[in-house]
């Protein structure tokens, strides 16, 4: 499960493997922001088609697994109502050296941004709310409408 | 035949259903689905434009067949991470 509603622990993604193969560990978290577009941000929510998210994740993790020949991926995403400074996502890379783990990190982080169906609502201070559309849609053969 | 369609997110709020029903042939094509959507949600056709149509929980191509029982998504941007 990649998924949560939980507030996400940065602490756990720490902790070395049991086996100590790694020689590196790339932590991301993706937090959130007080300022968005010129406006200032009261808390966010995040939705996800679950099913759909949960799959094409694990299919990143097990794609990022094998083209950088990885020994650990931890990777969870919250979901439901986010107030500022929570962790939106947290991914965590072990390689048994530094630049496959750099590039796995950065790599996942931007095919979540990009093909993941998880979309975040972001209300502010002013009362407004407005869904953020400016992701991009993933490119290649899908329909697009 | 009809399809159920789930709606997320901004198209959600907007339609405000989670989820319709729209009849199409049996196996229709998904671009079908597509230009039902365009007609009967006109109003948001610049969001709709930029979405993408899941089957059964994988990206779709425009000629993918429908059957009963399989279930239709319409992406919007993602936002994530």
């Amino acid at each position: 499960m990649y998924l949560t509603r939980e507030p996400i622990d940065g602490g756990p993604f720490l902790a070395a493997g049991p086996d100590f193969s790694a020689g590196a560990s790339v932590l991301f978290l993706g937090i959130i922001r007080r300022s968005s577009e010129g406006k200032e941000v009261a808390y966010l929510e995040y939705e996800a088609y679950e099913p759909m998210a949960e799959r094409l994740l694990g299919r990143l993790v097990l794609a990022a697994f094998d083209k950088w020949k990885l020994e650990d991926v931890q990777l969870v995403h919250r979901l439901g109502r986010l107030e500022l400074g929570e962790i939106a996502v947290a991914i965590r890379v072990a390689a048994r050296h530094r630049g496959p783990a750099y590039d796995a990190s950065r790599s996942l982080i931007e095919a979540i941004k990009k093909e993941v169906p998880i979309w975040k609502k972001e209300y502010f201070t002013d009362g407004t709310g407005a869904w953020s559309l400016c992701g991009r849609a993933p490119e290649g053969k899908h329909a697009g409408i | 035949m009809t399809v159920k369609i789930r709606l997320f997110a901004y198209l959600k709020e907007a339609v405000g259903e989670a989820e319709i029903i729209l009849p199409v042939a049996r196996a229709a094509k998904v671009e079908e689905v597509r230009d039902l959507l365009k007609q009967k949600f006109a109003g948001i056709l610049p969001v709709l434009e930029k979405s993408l149509i899941a089957v059964n929980g994988e990206y779709a191509p425009h000629d993918r067949l429908l059957f009963p029982g399989d279930e239709v998504a319409v992406i919007p941007p993602v936002s994530g991470g």
